[in-house]
C-alpha cells in the first residue's frame, strides 16, 4: 500500500459521503440569494409576518420558552458550550406558534444568543418540526417524480428525524426492507428548518452559517445550535438579527428497483432576535 | 437555463461527490464538510462571470474549494475545536472498504495541513503538479517538496504496510 492507493482507499472509506439532492436543492437556493436583491425595508416585513404567522394565545403552554440549548449541548455533546451558556442572553420571549400543513402547530423559539464581535452562537429549538409517513405516488405525483441520482442516500435523510422518534424510525426500517427484499416503498418527509444563515436586520448583511449542531432532547424537543465567524469582527455592541425557516418536503418512491424524489421548498418563517454583545452585558 | 445555472448543474453533477470526501478528508468533520461544499459552489456561482475560460476548470474550482477548507479551519471556533479526524461518526457507506483503507486514509487525514492540500489535489484530484501548484499558488518546486515530504510521513504511519 502507498500513496497511489490514496483515490481508492478514500473513496471506499468515505463511500457514505455522497452527492445529495438536498445539498443540491440547499446550493440553488443559496445561489438565488446572492442574485436577488436585499431589501432595507426587509425588516419592517419580517415584523409583518412574525405577526401574521404567530398565533398569540396564553392558554397554549410553551415547552422551548427561555430553554438554554447552549448548556444542555454542553451537557452532553461539546463541553465548550457549557462555558458559552454562561456567558449567553437568554430569552424568555414567547415562541412564534405556526400552523403549518400537515404538521400542525410547530411551536420555534429562538432561545440563546452568544456574540463576542468575531462569532455569533444561536441557539434555536423548535417542537413538532417534522413527519415522516409511508408514501405512494398518485399519477399525478408521477409526473413530479425523478430519479434519484444517488440511491444509497435516500433512506439517510431519516438519520437525525429517525435517532429520537420510533414512529419515524418504524418507516425508515419498513422502507430499508423493502429495498432490500426488492418491494416498492415510499416515505414523505416534511420539516421545517433554519435556513443556513441569518441576516442582519438593519444592515442586511448575511451571515452564512460556518457548523450547526442538531440534536433531539429527550422530550422530543428538536434543538439547533448555529455557528457563525464573522469575515470582518464587529464592534457593534448588539445587532438585530433575522432567522429565515424553510419547510421542505421531499417525496421519496421506491418501485422496486429504482428510487425517485421529488421536493417542495419555500420560506414560510421569519424571527427576528436582539442579540447583545458579551462583554458589554 | 441561464449559462451560469446550468454550468452550476453542470459542476455539482461533476465535481459533488469528489468534493465532499476531499473536504472531509481535510477538515475533519462532516458538518464542516458539508458547508465547504456549499461555499465552494457558491463562490464559483458569484465568480463563474470573471471566470477566464482558459483557466482549467477543475484547478479553479479546487483552488476556491481548498481556500474556503483553509477559511473554515482557522476560524476561531476551530481553532478551538478538536479536528481530530473522527471517521467513526459517519454513517456506513455503499462500498465495503479494508481495514487498511482506513489506516491510509487516517494517515493522509493526519499529515500537516499543508501536505494534506497538496496530496487530495495530487493523489485524490488526479491533478498534475503544475495544475496543484497553480490551484494552491505556489511553485512546482514547492509543491514536489511538499508532496514528497508527505510521502515520508505516509511512510512512517503506515509502517509496513507501505511499500514502493
Amino acid at each position: 500500500m502507498n500513496e497511489k492507493d490514496i483515490r481508492g482507499a478514500l473513496d471506499r472509506r468515505l463511500s457514505a459521503l455522497q452527492a445529495s439532492c438536498e445539498r443540491k436543492e440547499r446550493i440553488r437556493h443559496a445561489t438565488q440569494k446572492e442574485t436577488k436583491p436585499v431589501r432595507k425595508a426587509r425588516f419592517a416585513l419580517v415584523i409583518a409576518m412574525i405577526a401574521a404567522l404567530t398565533i398569540s394565545s396564553a392558554a397554549i403552554a410553551s415547552s422551548t420558552r427561555g430553554m438554554n440549548v447552549f448548556a444542555l449541548f454542553g451537557t452532553f455533546g461539546d463541553h465548550r458550550y457549557t462555558d458559552i451558556s454562561k456567558h449567553s442572553t437568554i430569552y424568555n420571549d414567547e415562541p412564534a406558534w405556526l400552523d403549518v400543513d400537515g404538521l400542525g402547530q410547530v411551536e420555534v423559539s429562538l432561545t440563546c444568543s452568544y456574540f463576542d464581535g468575531q462569532k455569533i452562537e444561536l441557539g434555536c429549538a423548535m417542537v413538532n418540526r417534522a413527519l415522516v409517513e409511508h408514501y405512494t405516488p398518485t399519477e399525478a405525483d408521477q409526473v413530479l417524480l425523478k430519479p434519484h441520482p444517488e440511491p444509497q442516500q435516500a433512506l439517510n435523510q431519516l438519520r437525525i428525524e429517525s435517532y429520537q422518534n420510533p414512529e419515524f424510525k418504524a418507516v425508515q426500517d419498513a422502507c430499508q426492507a423493502a429495498v432490500d427484499a426488492g418491494q416498492p416503498c415510499g416515505y414523505r418527509y416534511l420539516r421545517l428548518d433554519s435556513e443556513r444563515y441569518c441576516l442582519n436586520a438593519e444592515t442586511a448583511e448575511h451571515y452564512d452559517w460556518a457548523k450547526r449542531s442538531m440534536f433531539y432532547t429527550d422530550d422530543m424537543i428538536f434543538s439547533l445550535i448555529c455557528h457563525a465567524s464573522l469575515e470582518n469582527p464587529s464592534d457593534a455592541s448588539s445587532m438585530y438579527l433575522t432567522v429565515p425557516f424553510r419547510l421542505m418536503e421531499s417525496f421519496y418512491w421506491f418501485d422496486g428497483e429504482t428510487w425517485y424524489y421529488h421536493v417542495n421548498s419555500s420560506i414560510i418563517h421569519e424571527q427576528t432576535i436582539l442579540v447583545t454583545r458579551t462583554d458589554t452585558q | 437555463m441561464p449559462e451560469r445555472a446550468a454550468w452550476l448543474e453542470k459542476a455539482m453533477a461533476e465535481y459533488e461527490t469528489r468534493l465532499v470526501r476531499m473536504c472531509y478528508a481535510y477538515l475533519g468533520d462532516s458538518a464542516l464538510a458539508e458547508d465547504a461544499v456549499q461555499e465552494t459552489f457558491v463562490k464559483a456561482y458569484k465568480g463563474y462571470p470573471t471566470f477566464r475560460a482558459e483557466a482549467d476548470e477543475k484547478t479553479w474550482l479546487m483552488r476556491i474549494a481548498i481556500n474556503t477548507c483553509k477559511d473554515i479551519r482557522r476560524s476561531a471556533w476551530l481553532r478551538h475545536n478538536n479536528s481530530e479526524a473522527s471517521l467513526e461518526d459517519l454513517p456506513e457507506g455503499s462500498e465495503p472498504f479494508s481495514e487498511q483503507d482506513d489506516t491510509l486514509v487516517r494517515a493522509v487525514m493526519a499529515l500537516k495541513p499543508r501536505l494534506r492540500e497538496a496530496v487530495l489535489l495530487h493523489y485524490y484530484q488526479g491533478m498534475s503538479a503544475p495544475e496543484v501548484a497553480a490551484a494552491l499558488g505556489i511553485s512546482r518546486a514547492a509543491v514536489y517538496d511538499r508532496l514528497d515530504k508527505a510521502r515520508t510521513a505516509l511512510r512512517e504511519a503506515l509502517g509496513a504496510w507501505y511499500h514502493e
